[in-house]
């Protein structure tokens, strides 16, 4: 039965079926031949919606969709070219900088490489050329799932179960999201300095810093409390994502003072349909868990694996290898919905540490959106900042290297991951 | 347009509106709910009862009526790659042909939500007097919801790739 849904959600997915509904059909095939009744579509659907941790992906979604509404990517910018603006390549680490500011309001890469692209390409396309410009941006925006809050962490710890913690994962990212944001800026600077890029931004000010701090203090205030607050035990992840969306509320309108009242059901209705997206892929995708866990697939699947090898590093590269592939041809919630059930009770099994075991999982595919052919972040920024996506492509690569280097380096040293989620208790 | 299309177009224009609107209430009725009961937590040392069943039944909720608004807008993630290299006769019928498979998945998700909901409508929520089926019922509304639209993507083979459905809210 496991290889029929298998082989006809692939059949139907690459016919175009949006993957949600070819999951829902492969469940249905699957229903049909072990003769289960149907009215176990509706109650697993709703049940696996049923449950308060997912309520903070619309929440976070919805800060964010406001926290940008209400300008906060102007202030941004502008206090990251007051801090690196003047290095070589200053524009190109503003931007990361930028990014990683944007990724602890926000935890979609999609979302941020939007922001990013719009507002930011522009002039950066004026001095790196489009194709590095492209990429410098992609690249800062695939920090969203990395650097807390992380939509993508809080949909892998759903999916994996109460052996993982959202507070403990989005802390397993923080870590080597850093590592990651300086490397790729000591990457734009060898780069500046190959290509001669002119050095563009204004000379170093304290004053000028201080004075964008205090415009930027409340923005950058509010990972410290909703990410504390999680963290610290204070409120669960799906009250801390609500209490960001009043703190966007606050800084919308009292602080920027450009979000307005007819903003609100846009983007709520926004936030609604991006999470119905994941929403839906949840629900078909926990009937086919559960026709795959009735065929005892995920027994069998630990057994092969367990047979091929017993070594924990060993696994950690096989899957490693298999996301890197399907990250190049799946978009990612799809590959957590379906795989993490899955893969990671074998991970417990072969006595890899959870937490280390989601950060590899979720990094790795936060790569595969990078990676060509099917890299949904290289396509947001190729449409929204009408840049040639093989221009992208080309100019992504070393980003790619790095990242991946990154990767490698995690699977073999977690303490990289590890360290601060165990300094604070998990 | 054919004359048996429109009334289908009128009728998921007017649900496309009504779910919009309904979403806004459940949204600014969740963001409330849950950061009310962090503030009472804290700050009167209280807790709403039934915060946690209300807001889980409302997320339910929004999440199914986002669905065919998903579909609407062209949202939902799909596999182009092969399809996109086909001549486009070929494509579009095999994208009608797609939506119509979608459509009779969502409808027999429909119907079984549907006998669901009848069976346990008297049973009632733990912390509030509510039918507890109300929950399998937004899964019998946004999946008919979702019906329409794909037996309106199966006979148009009208895409609306990523479209801005909000404009209704003006």
């Amino acid at each position: 039965m496991s290889l029929l849904i298998i082989l006809v959600f692939l059949g139907i997915a690459l016919l175009g079926m949006p993957l949600a509904f070819a999951l829902g059909t492969a469940a249905v095939a699957g229903l049909i031949v072990s003769d289960i009744d149907f009215n176990l579509l509706p109650i697993r659907m709703m049940n696996a919606l049923n449950a308060f941790p997912l309520m903070a992906i619309p929440f976070f979604i919805l800060a964010g969709e406001l926290m940008l509404k209400g300008g906060i990517m102007e202030r941004l910018i502008d206090f990251a070219n007051a801090l690196v603006g003047r290095l070589r390549g200053g524009l190109a680490h503003g931007t990361m900088l930028a990014g990683l500011g944007l990724s602890t309001v926000s935890g979609a890469a999609v979302a941020d490489a939007s922001a990013l692209s719009s507002t930011l390409v522009p002039s950066l396309k004026k001095i790196y050329g489009p194709g590095f410009s492209g990429a410098i941006v992609a690249a800062a925006a695939n920090l969203g799932p990395i650097i807390p809050p992380s939509g993508a962490m809080i949909v892998y710890a759903f999916m994996a179960g109460p052996s993982v913690s959202v507070g403990g994962l989005f802390m397993a990212g923080v870590l080597p999201g850093i590592i990651l944001v300086t490397s790729m800026m000591a990457m734009c600077s060898l780069v500046a300095i190959r290509r001669k890029f002119p050095r563009t931004g204004d000379a170093f000010s304290w004053r000028k810093i201080f004075y964008e701090l205090k415009r930027s203090f409340l923005i950058l205030l509010m990972p410290v409390v909703v990410i504390g607050g999680i963290v610290g035990g204070a409120f669960t992840a799906t009250e801390g994502s609500a209490i960001a969306v009043v703190f966007a509320l606050f800084i919308g309108f009292f602080v920027t003072r450009k979000l307005t009242l007819a903003d609100l059901p846009k983007a709520m209705v926004r936030t609604a349909i991006t999470s119905a997206v994941v929403g839906a892929m949840i629900a078909f995708a926990s009937v086919v868990t559960y026709m795959l866990t009735i065929d005892l697939l995920p027994i069998k699947l630990s057994q092969l694996l367990q047979s091929l090898t017993s070594n924990p590093l060993v696994f950690l590269l096989l899957v490693a290898f298999s996301l890197f592939v399907i990250g190049m041809f799946l978009e990612s919630i799809a590959a957590y919905t379906m795989l993490v059930p899955l893969l990671h009770p074998i991970a417990l099994q072969y006595g890899i540490d959870p937490l280390h075991f989601g950060f590899l999982f979720v990094f790795n595919l936060v790569i595969g959106m990078l990676t060509p052919p099917v890299g949904v972040v290289l396509f947001v920024v190729s449409s929204v900042a009408k840049i040639k996506l093989g221009e992208l492509v080309r100019n992504i690569l070393p980003f790619l290297a790095l990242m991946y280097g990154l990767l490698f380096m995690a699977i073999v040293f977690p303490p990289l991951a590890l360290t601060l989620p165990r300094l604070l208790g998990y | 347009m054919s004359t048996l299309l429109r009334p289908l177009e009128v009728t998921l224009a007017a649900l496309d509106r009504a779910a919009q609107w309904l979403i806004v209430i459940l949204m600014t009725t969740m963001v409330t709910v849950v950061s009310a009961q962090v503030l009472l937590r804290y700050g009167f040392n209280s807790s709403i009862g039934w915060a946690e069943e209300i807001s889980r039944l409302t997320f339910v909720w929004s999440i199914f009526l986002g669905i065919p608004l998903g579909i609407k807008a062209g949202s939902h993630i799909g596999i182009e790659l092969l399809t996109a290299r086909l001549p486009a006769t070929l494509r579009n019928g095999i994208a009608s042909l797609i939506a119509g498979l979608g459509a009779a998945l969502m409808l027999l998700v429909c119907y079984e939500a549907a006998v669901i909901t009848y069976t346990q409508w008297d049973e009632k929520l733990a912390s509030a007097d509510f039918s507890a089926a109300l929950f399998v019922l937004a899964v019998a509304v946004g999946s008919a919801h979702s019906a329409l639209h794909l037996i309106w993507l199966a006979a148009t083979g009208e895409r609306k790739a990523d479209q801005d459905v909000t404009k209704v809210l003006e």
